[in-house]
């Protein structure tokens, strides 16, 4: 005799059935299992489901595929403007650093640019051309007044202004030597004599000249 | 060879709608919208939010065109996509209060068990109680008829991971529906 079919087995043979998405054939043994156990009976209601899957109840709205157009449409533009925000935000970054970077670097430039000397020095030795020129008619007018006694300091006199590279940084000390001195005895004096003393106090006192010569006694020592 | 020309066809499909081509992008939609939006509807139990996810998958399916498998079929791909989205939008609902009652894609049906005598609609009715990835493989077997390594590709699970799923799938649906007295509710035997 022919030991009946437990649950278990029966379940197994279900599950077979269900994942052929198929109601039969069903074994004899299954079949008078199911006649028999009520509750693998249960499991047939699983088979009834299969014919009404594709249930025609879920309808989608008749416009859905042009809402969805519509929403990927927007979503494109969103993502264009993204991008394109992006790019100008980078840009903008880029240009602000550059900026910044500029703005960092350029006192170095300007440094480099007073260590070429070029202009300034080009202008202290015009400034200093014209005041030794002035200094040498000082020199003849002094005489002229009769004070034979008088004359400016070694420093000036001697000045070799083509051997000298920077003509300006070496002839102050000598142009305050000047400068000193001529305060003593230009008092009894004309006025173009003491317009010449007031020359090279204000070249001495010149902002732009005071500067370079910072920037050239910086360096040497 | 019938299967080769589909994939073609599915192919040449996806390239117009990577160029854009409006008419292309709406022959996707409306080749696929009915399986995205029943797979929605049944993993969210709620029309407006099913329907919305829907189009939030073919968006995302727009977008990710370009990691399509051309070797594979389109629907088990968009399909996951719309899973995907649905169990997103499922794990977002776990974590806020729930504000309305559960809403059903299919306006006639009734819920409780007392007033339906609609077997498929209890059936419905119980596979909404599963578990998310009970339920996932539930309706992609049963409703969608994807068979087992589509779905083990699509949920990137082995296929005993889905045949367990299921098989338990289906026990807690006959369980639920001898619960609400649909079937015979005398004891339950025990499950491999």
């Amino acid at each position: 005799m022919t030991k009946p079919m437990n649950c278990q087995t029966a379940h197994t043979q279900l599950n077979e059935l269900l994942d052929s998405r198929s109601a039969g054939p069903m074994t004899a043994d299954l079949q008078a299992h199911l006649v028999e156990c009520q509750a693998c009976q249960s499991w047939q209601a699983l088979f009834h489901m299969q014919p009404t899957a594709k249930s025609p109840t879920f309808e989608l709205p008749a416009d859905f595929s042009k809402q969805v157009l519509a929403r990927y449409s927007r979503e494109q533009r969103r993502m264009r403007w993204i991008r394109a925000s992006s790019l100008f935000a980078i840009a903008a970054s880029l240009f602000v650093a550059g900026m910044v970077w500029l703005t960092l670097t350029q006192p170095h430039q300007s440094a480099s640019a007073g260590r070429s000397k070029i202009p300034v020095e080009e202008k202290g030795r015009k400034l200093l051309d014209e005041i030794s020129q002035e200094l040498d008619e000082f020199q003849v007018r002094v005489s002229q007044l009769h004070a034979p006694n008088f004359s400016l300091p070694r420093t000036i006199t001697e000045w070799d202004l083509q051997d000298v590279n920077d003509p300006l940084a070496v002839s102050m000390p000598a142009l305050r030597t000047v400068g000193s001195s001529l305060q003593g005895v230009l008092e009894p004096f004309e006025t173009p004599a003491r317009n010449t003393m007031n020359r090279v106090k204000a070249l001495i006192d010149e902002p732009e000249v005071k500067k370079w010569v910072d920037n050239v006694k910086r360096k040497v020592m | 060879m019938e299967e080769a020309r589909h994939l073609r066809n599915e192919r040449l499909l996806v390239q117009a709608c990577r160029a854009n081509d409006p008419m292309a992008l709406k022959d996707m939609i409306e080749r696929f919208q009915q399986d995205v939006y029943r797979v929605c509807c049944r993993l969210m139990s709620d029309p407006h939010e099913a329907e919305d996810l829907a189009q939030e998958s073919f968006i995302r399916v727009f977008r990710s065109l370009h990691t399509w498998d051309q070797e594979r079929p389109l629907k088990p791909w968009i399909l996951s996509i719309a899973i995907n989205r649905c169990r997103t939008a499922l794990a977002k609902r776990a974590r806020r209060p729930s504000l309305s009652p559960l809403l059903d894609c299919n306006p006639g049906r009734e819920v409780t068990a007392e007033r339906s005598t609609d077997l498929q609609q209890e059936i419905n009715a119980a596979v909404d109680e599963l578990r998310t990835e009970y339920r996932e493989v539930f309706i992609l077997f049963h409703t969608e008829e994807i068979p087992y390594e589509t779905i083990g590709s699509m949920m990137r699970k082995p296929v005993g991971t889905i045949k367990t799923w299921l098989h338990r799938a289906r026990l807690a649906v006959v369980q639920r529906l001898r619960e609400r007295g649909v079937v015979y509710s005398g004891s339950i035997p025990p499950h491999d």
